[in-house]
């Protein structure tokens, strides 16, 4: 990635300037998109450096493991590749990327089978014997839990419970992403939440 | 729990995500003020957020974009969907052509069988039962009710389909100009008129006969039907404007039949009359031949 020529500045809908630069020339998201829709495969990777992070954590927390959740990254990306060419511009980018990632994450879930997890991956993984501090391992516990309680809800609930608070997108976009009105945002979010705090505590009080 | 904190609490989440109008988050923030109860909940509510956002993630593989890049360069949408594509069968002519005389068989039936022509949306027959059950679903929109609860409430109400068919059936004239399905626009229709709600979509651009056989028991209440009547006539629907638009009962010794229409009123009347006093069934049905419209 060092080294890279186009840097995107994160711009919704290509309506605000951007002010990173590519020979000192503004670079707006906009151009990036097109340059995309022409087949460019730089400006691509300028699209992909900006949001890689974003769809990598969304996929880790809604697959709840990092193999899977790079499974799902490679989908997304190769699924916004081929389908570039018919972002039209009518919604934000971000918004359009998340459509996607939620319909990719449907169709791994749908088609995911009972899977060995890797030794690396499980919670048991860090030995007392290991020379972690008390404190990281409390943290890892705790964030073992809210790893459960979040693979317990259903997975309508789950996305929009990460969409809300892990990447702060308002009900309005998570309306455009799911197909649904706001109100069916409000009390999914609602009730997301509220089975999220039950299966919390049962975790809190099963360990 | 008051009745003021359990309306609150359905609004708390939105209100957590400041997702409601200024003057409704203030009355909120107030009530929050003065109810100890009511900001536990909103503290619980925050819980999730603040676990979540706690969650740490491991950082993106760095190999990612040169997989992607080189999956997208070799064509390799996924390895699923590869699997899934050796398991779809190679398209075949035979397949073709059977498709084709099944969905030609399906036009064919939908065309020549009578008992099939609510799908042309030219003419209809319905039958007692049916009308039953709208005039009782029209009561019930009256109300105000959802449609499960008068399905519900009325169950026992209908008649058996054996009962229906013994009655009269009567012929329900709709143009081929009006759109979607009978149903469709029926319904809109009768709702458009119990409501009040004149802006609905229901295209007055012809002549339409809308009967409605109702036990004693059920009588529509058309209480204010003149108010109806001059409400709904000289209004636009999608551009057409409705005449002559009648809401009329007839309350005989064992029914209460209730026309509807975009007809003159003498015209109404003399369906009526064919109903009434002729006392033989089909009557409307060969009123309705005599006028063009089956």
């Amino acid at each position: 990635m060092e080294g890279f020529p186009l840097q995107v500045h994160p711009i919704d809908n290509g309506q605000q300037s951007g002010s990173l630069t590519q020979e000192s020339k503004p670079l707006l998201e906009k151009e990036i998109i097109e340059r995309c829709q022409s087949g460019d495969e730089e400006a691509f990777r300028a699209i992909f450096d900006r949001y890689q992070r974003k769809i990598f954590r969304l996929c880790y927390h809604f697959t709840g493991n990092g193999s899977d959740a790079e499974e799902l990254t490679q989908e997304i990306f190769l699924k916004t590749y081929l389908s570039i060419g018919q972002f039209d511009f009518r919604s934000s980018f971000y918004t359009w990327l998340f459509r996607i990632a939620v319909n990719e994450y449907l169709q791994h879930r749908r088609k995911k089978r009972p899977r060995r997890v890797p030794l690396d991956e499980r919670t048991f993984s860090l030995s007392p014997s290991e020379s972690l501090p008390l404190d990281s391992l409390l943290i890892h516990e705790k964030q073992e839990q809210v790893r459960q309680a979040l693979k317990k809800l259903p997975g309508r609930y789950r996305l929009v419970l990460l969409f809300k608070e892990i990447e702060g997108l308002s009900y309005g976009e998570m309306a455009r992403i799911f197909g649904v009105s706001e109100g069916t945002i409000a009390s999914r979010l609602n009730r997301a939440r509220e089975r999220f705090r039950k299966a919390y505590e049962k975790e809190v009080s099963e360990s | 729990m008051k009745l003021a904190c359990f309306w609150l609490r359905r609004e708390l989440s939105p209100y957590l995500d400041g997702e409601i109008p200024p003057l409704v988050a203030e009355k909120i923030g107030n009530h929050l003020e003065r109810c100890p109860e009511c900001e536990k909940e909103l503290e619980a509510l925050q819980g999730p957020g603040r676990l979540l956002r706690q969650m740490e993630t491991p950082p993106a593989p760095p190999h990612l974009w040169e997989t992607v890049l080189k999956r997208h360069r070799g064509g390799v949408l996924s390895k699923d969907r590869e699997a899934d594509r050796r398991l779809l069968p190679r398209f075949r002519p035979r397949w073709a052509l059977t498709l084709l005389i099944v969905a030609a068989f399906v036009v064919l039936t939908v065309l020549l069988v009578p008992e099939l022509t609510f799908l042309r949306h030219s003419s209809l027959i319905i039958n007692q039962a049916q009308a039953i059950d709208l005039g009782l679903y029209l009561d019930e929109l009256n109300k105000g009710s959802s449609l499960r609860t008068f399905d519900q409430k009325h169950q026992a109400a209908r008649v058996s389909a054996d009962e229906a068919r013994q009655q009269c059936h009567f012929r329900v004239v709709i143009p081929q100009s009006l759109p979607g399905g009978y149903r469709l626009v029926q319904t809109k229709l009768l709702k458009s008129i119990c409501c009040f709600a004149t802006q609905n979509d229901y295209r007055a651009n012809g002549t339409v006969i809308y009967i409605f056989e109702l036990p004693p028991q059920h009588p529509i209440d058309f209480g204010r039907r003149e108010l109806i009547r001059k409400m709904v006539n000289g209004l636009q629907y999608n551009g057409v404007k409705a005449e002559n638009f009648q809401v009329m009962n007839w309350e005989g010794s064992d029914v209460n039949l209730t026309l509807l229409g975009n007809l003159p009123e003498e015209e109404l009347v003399r369906i009526l009359k064919y109903l009434t006093t002729q006392g033989e069934q089909g009557q409307l049905h060969s009123y309705s031949q005599q006028k063009g419209g089956a």
